[in-house]
């Protein structure tokens, strides 16, 4: 899967999980900042959706890799597998 | 099949507030099924409403909730843990519950991941649905329910 494939899917389980509008979310906006503003339950969403679509654990993860779809992508990347 | 006395020790939940009564099926980590008896009695009526006593929604959801944290909790849970609620989802109250109903409450896990468990429930009264949504948890250090950290 490449980078585009995972931000794709990261962005569906945003859209369907949290039901942020597909319109207002591109792969650079700040999830936890002005543009989305999602709070600690959304982080723990996240988690538990990266965690099911890619067997990845984020729990503990630093802070930085939350900030946009491009962040948890490229986390996905470098620990899938792992 | 779980009676009160068992679900008392799986459970911390005690009247006016434990909202189930009986469990007819259990799967661990996968779904329940579970049984609450409304009576007229419940103290909540005084209140909700004195002439017309409907079971208030949140106590339905309660309910579910009560029971997910059975699906979920492991017979010898970490007595330093506790199962809360994060997010309810969706639920919708499509029929007044009464005094007199028999609560078919049931829960099933629909995503158990890093810690997170999602459930979808629907509860019934005479196999009419009275309530469906989904509901969040995890689990926390109970010695972090009253500290100050974040």
């Amino acid at each position: 899967m490449n980078h585009e494939e995972i931000c794709a899917k990261i962005k569906d389980m945003l859209v369907e999980n949290l039901r942020i509008p597909a319109d207002e979310l591109e792969y650079t906006s700040e999830l936890f900042g002005d543009d989305i503003g999602l709070d600690s339950i959304d982080s723990i969403e996240i988690i538990a959706g990266i965690d099911n679509l890619f067997g990845v654990q984020m729990t503990g993860a630093a802070r930085e890799n939350f900030q946009t779809i491009e962040t948890l992508a490229k986390y996905v990347e470098e620990h899938q597998g792992a | 099949m779980m009676n009160l006395l068992e679900i008392n020790k799986r459970i911390k939940q005690r009247p006016p507030f434990q909202m189930i009564e009986k469990v007819l099926e259990l799967e661990p980590n996968v779904s329940a099924v579970g049984i609450k008896n409304v009576s007229v009695n419940e103290p909540y009526f005084t209140g909700h409403f004195p002439e017309v006593p409907i079971m208030p929604g949140v106590l339905l959801i309660e309910s579910a909730a009560q029971l997910c944290s059975l699906v979920i909790a492991p017979e010898n849970a970490e007595d330093d843990k506790l199962y809360v609620l994060l997010k309810v989802k969706d639920f919708k109250f499509l029929k007044p519950v009464v005094p007199g109903d028999t609560l078919n409450i049931c829960v099933k896990c629909t995503l158990a991941a890093s810690g997170a468990y999602e459930f979808s429930a629907v509860i019934s009264v005479d196999g009419q649905v009275k309530a469906k949504g989904v509901m969040l948890f995890t689990s926390i250090e109970k010695s972090a329910v009253y500290s100050n950290e974040t």
